[in-house]
């Protein structure tokens, strides 16, 4: 006599309701006969909506997310069938998940400071993909406060040292016409990839100013002992440079006035203006003051012997 | 007191001679979490002693000593696998005066007299008006003033070596100077010996090589629950039960063992119960890492907030918590107002611990897992801190809270003086904004989250900073490092701290709009003093930088003899507390406590046994 054995389905570890496109699903099932027949080895197979066979498997399945963003479907089937004189019946499952864009971020910089006006200049850009997508190939966009495209960067091979996948490449960028701070962004559409990604954008902000006419040479000494002071902080106006082991640091800028201030382990330079018409070689003798090893000693001594 | 009340204590006290137990009523602090207000006096004792001291460190070794030297017999009970408590990882400053004979060896005129003067002057202002001494307990300081120097002697004969004075630095009032750091060489290296490798050690080590053979019993691994009185409200303290909780080796089953063990009592029962014939002296180091009780005097000082001894030293408010059950009141809480030392800012970002630190030769570095790093105070002009939804608060050069006022630091003193407070103001508001309430504060206890520290790439060439383990703690989630920003937000998010995701959008917004405050030579937020360096060049990383709970300066209240005192303004016969347990003396390192100790263990020793 042929008997007739009702089947369950179900799936053992619950699937996250978003995914990643393309993002590797792992679909763990069991198939149960009501009256307890031995299964293994008997095949489950995973079916879209138009009733194609995407997978058939025996209990683990790992497939890749649909490509496209949006909701998807499909039904798991364990086919009915007949077995000596028992048939097992079929039994589905419905299952349905959505899948997202790649996340995208961008990041821009190593512009010079400042820019030049009215010519070009070069950035670094560079995007990450969250699934770690190679984007060699891929462009950024740079685009000005009116939303107006004035740059392009093409992204390269090689992730940027230190990276996981962030991969960048040099941008060319047209400089603005004027001095000031302009506030611009760096756009990254993913539109051109085959897996959908989001959009990313970076804002950045750089100061412009005209074209340099003099070099300014600031040459930072120690007040007590005459040396030159290295890796001293130099800022003349918005400009900005360390000093070399000479103690020298240089600027080329347009005619001005800018104030000057130097700041070095140990040493503090005083605040001054100088007037700038012409190539110029200023020294400046820094005054002792504690390093920052001496500060931190301090510190530590007035924490210990504090009453407070 | 009631004649109920009284007839209770008779017949409690002879229920205890006789080796019975009775129940008695819980007290309305029971809520607080600590002992049960119901203990049950205990059928037996497992242990007995005239003295009981509650912790091992800055108070309970002077303490036991003290109560040695004059005949009591004395167990002190040890939460830690070793003793020193706080103190032992501590910067060991001892300031004590007073006319010590270091004082008169050195040409410092000094007199209690003119201690306690010093430590009750309301006038005497810290530099954002907060008065130093204004809210400490006459009563507490006159018995520090009288004692200060006896103390000092004490540690002196106890094995204790002091480093000659350094004159341009002072402390415990204006008048005179009293600081003196203990020192040996080797207490600055990180073993067994000095696992913090603090001048710290230089003072508990000495002091617990005296202890041990003088006869002082230890009881290690055993964390006091409950303090045994006669009744809740009233009648004597009897003794009290600890619990064993052993500590192990991270990822073992090996107990960590003490560096001494002459004197250790060997036990590892489940519970023990110690009879007092004369007293308990609560020792326990305070409260400040105890979340709920630290937030009776500060509510902003939330869970995340890591405290200064940990993972060493526990300051759980374990003997406040047991005081409080049977009654006793806390005292000078105006203490712990804005007090640099209840909250700090550390240099040290990128671990759990960044206020004491531990290398990899440290015991305590597998719990530490991480050095930290070190930014120093110039780290701050490379970095910007933001909140838990990733946004700035302050300017991050300032410093922390002003700290406490030492011999000449006003100058020319004049007690009492107008004059006093006519000082510098300086008002540095970086903690208050850390610890404010922000987007991402949810009901109910609206915590600020943690600060974390952003920088770039360049930022770690500039300033040569090791960001690898383990100097970093990576693999706790105390530092992060991403391709950009956006994925750095999406990697802080998974401290265990963090209790809103921080959004992506704001960490990238909040550097882009600093980085223009590089190029607008201002920072137009927070008036961070020039600002110089972008946070633009990958990759990112975001440290730990949440501020840490240190000093408790408030607890238990207690009188000269520091016995413990109820709130109805009784004392609470045969309890004492010193030290960061006890309130009344806001006093920063390991004057008061050693002093406190010293007069405990005296008057507990010569109590009335029963």
């Amino acid at each position: 006599m042929i008997r007739t054995h009702q089947t369950h389905i179900e799936i053992t570890q619950s699937i996250p309701p978003e995914v990643e496109v393309g993002a590797s699903l792992v679909l763990k099932v069991r198939v149960a006969c009501a009256s307890g027949c031995d299964l293994r080895g008997q095949s489950v197979q995973v079916m879209a909506a138009d009733g194609a066979v995407i997978a058939s498997e025996t209990g683990e399945f790992v497939f890749a997310a649909p490509r496209k963003a949006g909701e998807h479907g499909w039904s798991l089937v364990f086919p009915g069938h007949e077995t000596g004189n028992v048939i097992h019946e079929t039994a589905s499952l419905s299952i349905s998940l959505r899948t997202i864009p790649h996340k995208t971020s961008l990041t821009v910089w190593d512009l010079p400071s400042p820019v030049v006006t009215n010519g070009s200049f070069r950035a670094k850009v560079a995007v990450k993909c969250s699934a770690r997508c190679p984007l060699a190939g891929q462009f950024v966009e740079i685009q000005d406060e009116t939303e107006t495209k004035i740059g392009t960067g093409k992204l390269g091979e090689t992730p940027w040292e230190g990276t996981d996948a962030l991969y960048w490449g040099d941008a060319e960028i047209r400089a603005p016409a004027t001095p000031g701070v302009f506030f611009w962004t760096g756009k990254f559409s993913g539109a051109e990839l085959e897996l959908a990604h989001e959009e990313a954008s970076a804002n950045f902000s750089f100061r412009a100013d005209t074209p340099p006419e003099h070099r300014v040479t600031i040459k930072v000494i120690a007040e007590d002992t005459r040396a030159p002071v290295e890796n001293a902080e130099v800022r003349l106006g918005f400009y900005f440079a360390l000093t070399d082991q000479a103690g020298l640091a240089a600027f080329d800028l347009p005619k001005g006035t800018h104030d000057l201030r130097i700041r070095a382990d140990g040493y503090k330079g005083p605040p001054t203006t100088i007037e700038v018409a012409e190539d110029v070689t200023i020294q400046v003798e820094a005054a002792k003051t504690l390093t920052e090893t001496e500060s931190e000693q301090r510190a530590k001594q007035i924490e210990s012997a504090s009453w407070g | 007191m009631g004649k109920k009340q009284k007839s209770l204590n008779v017949t409690r006290r002879d229920f205890i001679k006789n080796g019975a137990a009775i129940g008695v009523g819980a007290t309305a602090l029971a809520g607080l979490g600590s002992q049960d207000a119901n203990a049950q006096t205990p059928a037996r004792w497992d242990l007995e002693a005239d003295v009981v001291i509650i912790g091992s460190g800055a108070t309970g070794m002077p303490a036991a000593i003290r109560a040695r030297d004059l005949g009591a017999s004395v167990i002190v009970i040890e939460a830690n696998y070793d003793i020193g408590g706080h103190a032992i990882l501590s910067g060991g400053s001892v300031p004590l005066g007073g006319g010590t004979s270091w004082q008169k060896q050195h040409g410092i005129t000094d007199s209690p007299d003119l201690v306690f003067k010093d430590l009750t002057d309301w006038s005497v202002m810290l530099r954002h008006g907060v008065a130093d001494y204004r809210y400490n307990d006459p009563q507490v300081q006159r018995a520090f003033a009288d004692n200060c120097a006896a103390t000092f002697e004490f540690l002196l004969a106890n094995g204790v070596v002091f480093d000659p004075p350094d004159f341009d630095e002072g402390s415990l009032g204006i008048s005179a100077v009293r600081k003196s750091d203990p020192i040996m060489e080797w207490a600055r290296v990180e073993s067994p010996l000095s696992p913090g490798a603090g001048n710290g050690s230089a003072l508990i080590r000495p002091l617990e090589a005296s202890a041990r053979k003088k006869g002082v019993q230890f009881l290690l691994n055993y964390h006091m629950d409950v303090i045994f009185r006669e009744s809740p409200a009233s009648g004597r303290v009897l003794g009290i039960q600890a619990s064993y909780k052993p500590r192990m080796v991270p990822g073992t089953n090996t107990r960590m063992e003490s560096f001494r063990s002459e004197g250790n009592i060997n036990r590892t029962t489940p519970s023990v119960t110690v009879k007092a014939r004369r007293g308990v002296i609560i020792a326990s180091g305070g409260h400040s890492a105890n979340v709920n009780f630290r937030r009776i005097f500060d509510p902003r000082l939330t869970e995340e907030h890591q405290t200064g001894g940990a993972p060493y030293s526990f300051q759980d408010a374990s003997g406040e918590l047991a005081a409080m059950s049977i009654g006793a009141s806390l005292w000078g809480t105006a203490n712990s107002f804005e007090r640099r030392r209840v909250v700090m800012k550390r240099n040290v970002v990128g671990s759990q611990y960044t206020y004491t630190t531990w290398g990899p030769s440290s015991p305590l570095f597998p719990f530490s897992r991480a050095t930290g790093l070190n930014i120093g105070n110039a780290g701050w002009e490379h970095v910007i801190s933001v909140n838990q939804v990733g946004k700035r608060f302050w300017d991050e050069t300032q410093s922390e809270l002003p700290d406490g006022t030492g011999h000449k630091s006003i100058d020319p003193y004049v007690h009492g003086s107008p004059a006093n407070t006519k000082i510098k103001y300086e008002a540095p508001q970086y903690l208050h904004a850390a610890l404010a309430v922000n987007e991402g504060s949810t009901a109910p206890d609206y915590a600020p989250g943690p600060v974390w520290v952003i920088f770039d790439a360049a930022a770690v060439v500039r300033r040569n900073w090791n960001v690898r383990p383990p100097t970093v703690d990576i693999e706790g989630g105390y530092f992060f490092v991403a391709d950009t920003l956006e994925e750095l937000a999406r990697m802080v998010s998974k401290n265990q701290y963090q209790k809103v995701p921080m959004p992506p959008r704001n960490l990238a917004a909040a550097v882009a709009r600093y980085n223009s405050f590089v190029d607008l030579g201002k920072d137009q937020d927070f008036e961070k003093p020039l600002p110089l360096h972008k946070i633009q060049t990958p990759p990112f990383y975001a440290a730990w930088g949440t501020p840490v709970c240190h000093d408790a300066v408030t607890g238990i209240r207690i009188n000269g003899k520091t016995q413990v005192v109820d709130v109805h303004g009784q004392v609470i016969p045969n309890l004492y507390c010193g030290g960061e347990s006890a309130g009344g003396s806001n006093q920063h390192g390991l004057g008061r406590t050693t002093c406190q100790g010293y007069i405990a263990g005296a008057v507990a020793a010569a109590d009335v046994p029963w």
